[in-house]
């Protein structure tokens, strides 16, 4: 009687020690957490930019339905907006178009996708004000971070023409080299380009199972401390993909890029303008710039392998457009995305440009 | 003196002490700082994101 009644105690007691070290366990996690998060926030904020993209049915990314996110650097923070289509900002387009209504679609990564601005300040925004001022006139930002002209050549042929569009804009950035040798998606075999993988969404595998622990989404959105895990891991994935393709990481260095890339992106691009010559559409590429200080920007574009038509119309935005602005009030001086005014100069551009030439020529 | 010795002195500390919620502590900084120097020099860049 007396044995089994130590036992019991015994029981008791082994328990209770489990529970409170447990709860000791949970306590001290927190508190190295806050510590952590504490410690990130005053000696190294993260850049803290949600990934809100998910594979699309054709195999590559795609940003997710009805977002409404934030966006926060030590430079700008801002609200994200995606439709129902996760295209960029709250407005709703019909895949059919009306007979009255002038359609342009905006391809392009995150430039054109408008990191750095609110929805209604990128250029796609802008462009749509300006010209709704003259007619009916939709301007559809499918502009995705990270894209290169591959993953925009795709888009445009598996989503892009279903939305019968009357103009195409390309906003070709410098690291689209990188990311078509790094997506896989084409390759050039005997002076031909060729389809390659069928998919590239790089770790979306990983989004989507983290996703599901509960506060992860909250957790990347305002903790600084898994932002560094998350930017950490990512850049080392990527770094680990570009040297699968023997190529370093993305710099801004022209000598530095192999002709393999410079020859890819070439006939990307030119596939992209034969696509509008035989859609019988009006091609605007935009060569945006990448400000590498303030006095110096860059750009890649390989203009002299370029098969133009008198469908496709090359912009140099640097000398056509930001020329007489200081870099530093068109870009963001660590993040070197466009700051609003660089937007707001592109759209007010364009909207000048499609009206005096593209709508005039047609009359 | 062996280089685990450090680790089984922290086992056998944990043992006696009976402060196993150190354990976690310990386990989460050693793979912060294995993560750490895994993916030097991977600070993100401008114009490249987080993948996920």
């Amino acid at each position: 009687m007396r044995h089994s009644f130590k036992l019991r105690v015994a029981i008791i007691n082994n328990i209770r020690n489990i529970f409170v070290n447990l709860f000791l366990i949970i306590i001290s996690c927190v508190l190295l957490f806050a510590v952590l998060e504490w410690s990130f926030r005053l000696f190294n904020p993260q850049l803290i930019i949600p990934r809100y993209v998910e594979t699309s049915s054709y195999g590559i990314r795609k940003h997710l339905n009805n977002v409404n996110g934030e966006i926060i650097t030590p430079e700008f923070s801002h609200k994200i907006a995606t439709n129902s289509q996760g295209f960029r900002g709250k407005k709703e387009y019909s895949i059919t178009k009306d007979s009255d209504v002038y359609r342009i679609i905006v391809l392009g990564d995150s430039v054109t996708f408008g990191y750095g601005v609110e929805d209604k300040e990128t250029f796609s925004a802008i462009l749509e004000k300006k010209l709704s001022l003259v007619k009916k006139v939709e301007v559809i930002n499918m502009g995705v971070s990270g894209f290169g002209t591959a993953e925009e050549l795709i888009k445009l042929r598996k989503e892009g023409f279903n939305y019968n569009p009357d103009l195409v804009i390309l906003g070709y950035f410098p690291n689209d080299h990188f990311n078509n040798i790094i997506s896989n998606l084409f390759k050039v075999e005997n002076g031909k380009l060729i389809r390659n993988a069928e998919v590239f969404a790089p770790a979306l595998f990983i989004r989507d199972r983290l996703n599901k622990v509960p506060g992860y989404t909250f957790l990347s959105q305002h903790s600084h401390f898994v932002n560094f895990l998350r930017n950490r891991i990512s850049y080392s994935i990527i770094r680990t993909i570009g040297k699968a393709h023997k190529i370093d990481s993305y710099v801004p260095v022209k000598e530095k890029i192999t002709a393999k890339e410079n020859e890819l992106t070439a006939m990307l691009l030119n596939e992209f303008i034969q696509e509008g010559y035989k859609h019988n559409i009006s091609v605007i590429i935009l060569d945006i710039p990448e400000m590498i200080n303030k006095k110096q920007s860059y750009s890649n574009l390989p203009t002299e392998l370029l098969l133009l038509n008198n469908k496709t119309f090359l912009v140099d935005v640097q000398k056509q457009i930001f020329e007489s602005y200081p870099l530093l009030e068109i870009n963001y001086k660590v993040d070197k995305h466009l700051r609003p005014l660089g937007h707001e100069l592109i759209g007010d551009w364009l909207s000048a440009f499609v009206k005096e030439r593209i709508w005039a020529e047609k009359l | 003196m062996s280089k685990l010795s450090i680790i089984r002195e922290f086992w056998g500390f944990l043992k006696e002490r009976k402060k196993w919620w150190l354990g976690p502590i310990v386990v989460f900084l050693l793979l912060l700082g294995v993560l750490i120097i895994f993916t030097e020099g991977s600070a993100l860049a401008p114009f490249i994101y987080a993948l996920f």
